[in-house]
């Protein structure tokens, strides 16, 4: 496959904004920074999309960049701390608002758990469960072992679960 | 709080989407952006470090090469002969599970014998198609809306329109002829008067009103400029090509 296959920039974006935006939130890039992310993202696509071999599909390719971006974003969160409370990036969208506001709550209750996971966990789980990639996607996105994505996926589902009792028990100590 | 399960959570939030307007929003900023290689993070911009270098390389090709604009006129020009080269080359995009794969279907459009122009380098001048002639308006290459046609409705054909648009008036800058810029910046603007690229084709107005010597519209473009886009990091190429028009 030649340089003349590869995708443009304006064709990246088209079809895979939507990915690169909800990984990054869900590798913890806050909603106050997600846009500048995003564009990182690209920014840095646009540069390699020249290097891309394609033995891989684009969206591991992308998911990779991404992981960089979103750790690079996380480690100068701090200077964000002080800006405004910024709306949640990811919300429901449903023909029924009261369906739709139940995939908001469960998004913001998820973005709270995945807060508490070591990244490289977190890189596993949010490709194996909310962009169903195959365990050999995983393996060639992050740059790591199969064995490695099974073993941090069941220790991701053992820290959410666990996360996600805590959180519950507390809620239940404070109250409705 | 929900009493829902693991899993029951994750098929509900996995449902999440980015709210409504965020896409449209950021295209022109990250297209923009992307073509002039302007990253927000330090990482990211320690590598952007390089892509300048790139953008340097292609002013000092202009110098030698003759070209008798100012150097921001060339700054912008090299993006702009880059970010087309970068827009046109490629194609083929390997569809995925879930993905929208993209359509066979012939291009709306005819192609434009401007896409191979703009897909040489910067040193070739092209003969200018007058911008006034309905005929030779610049269209998206087939390629280009091919490679897009199972994307929204109108919104790739627009940015690429809009970017063909602005690399047309940032081309007959390169050449010197600034009259010609300006005629494709008044089509760019009554086109898209709220178009993605709106920042980078009021940059390349004050580059052609200042290069061209219009000391009024200089003045008035340049301080429009500033005004709407007062963080703009072409805000340096159009002080420096404005210079002379500027109040100190």
């Amino acid at each position: 496959m030649t340089a003349l296959d590869l995708p443009t920039l304006a064709e990246l974006y088209e079809l895979h904004f939507d990915f690169v935006y909800r990984s990054l939130r869900r590798l913890g890039v806050r909603s106050a920074t997600l846009e500048d992310a995003t564009q990182d993202v690209f920014v840095v696509a646009q540069r390699r999309l020249s290097t891309f071999e394609q033995r891989s599909a684009i969206k591991t390719w992308l998911f990779g960049i991404a992981f960089r971006v979103a750790r690079d974003h996380r480690r100068h969160a701090s200077k964000y701390a002080s800006s405004p409370l910024v709306e949640e990036a990811l919300v429901g969208k449903d023909p029924d608002p009261q369906e739709a506001a139940l995939i908001t709550e469960a998004t913001g209750l998820m973005q709270t758990l995945l807060d508490q996971l070591d990244e490289h966990r977190r890189a596993v789980f949010v490709l194996a469960e909310f962009e169903e990639f195959t365990a050999q996607e995983i393996a060639e996105s992050l740059g790591i072992g199969a064995n490695t994505v099974y073993s941090r996926l069941r220790l991701a589902r053992r820290d959410l679960d666990q996360a996600l009792r805590r959180l519950r028990a507390r809620a239940d100590w404070i109250g409705p | 709080m929900s009493e829902l399960d693991l899993d029951s959570l994750v098929a509900r939030a996995r449902r999440a989407v980015p709210r409504d307007g965020v896409k449209a929003q950021l295209r022109g900023r990250i297209v923009g952006a992307a073509l002039g290689g302007i990253a927000t993070s330090a990482v990211v911009n320690s590598a952007a470090a390089s892509a300048f270098k790139g953008v340097l390389t292609w002013f000092a090709a202009g110098a030698a090469l003759g070209v008798l604009v100012g150097a921001p006129a060339v700054l912008l020009l090299s993006q702009s002969a880059a970010s087309t080269a970068g827009l046109q080359r490629q194609t083929a995009l390997p569809t995925q599970p879930g993905e929208s794969s993209r359509s066979d279907a012939p291009a709306p459009q005819s192609p434009s014998p401007r896409s191979s122009d703009a897909a040489r380098g910067a040193s070739d001048v092209p003969v200018e198609p007058a911008p006034q002639q309905t005929s030779n308006l610049p269209q998206p290459s087939r390629r280009a809306s091919t490679a897009v046609a199972s994307t929204p409705a109108a919104q790739v054909p627009s940015i690429q329109r809009e970017t063909e648009i602005v690399t047309e008036a940032q081309r007959a800058l390169q050449r010197g002829d600034a009259s010609s810029a300006l005629a494709w910046l008044d089509r760019y603007d009554a086109e898209f008067p709220r178009g993605g690229l709106a920042e980078e084709a009021l940059a390349a107005r004050a580059v052609a009103t200042c290069t061209h010597g219009q000391a009024d519209a200089s003045r008035r473009t340049v301080a429009q400029f500033r005004r709407r886009y007062a963080a703009s990091p072409l805000l340096p190429r159009v002080d420096a090509a404005c210079r002379k028009w500027i109040e100190p």
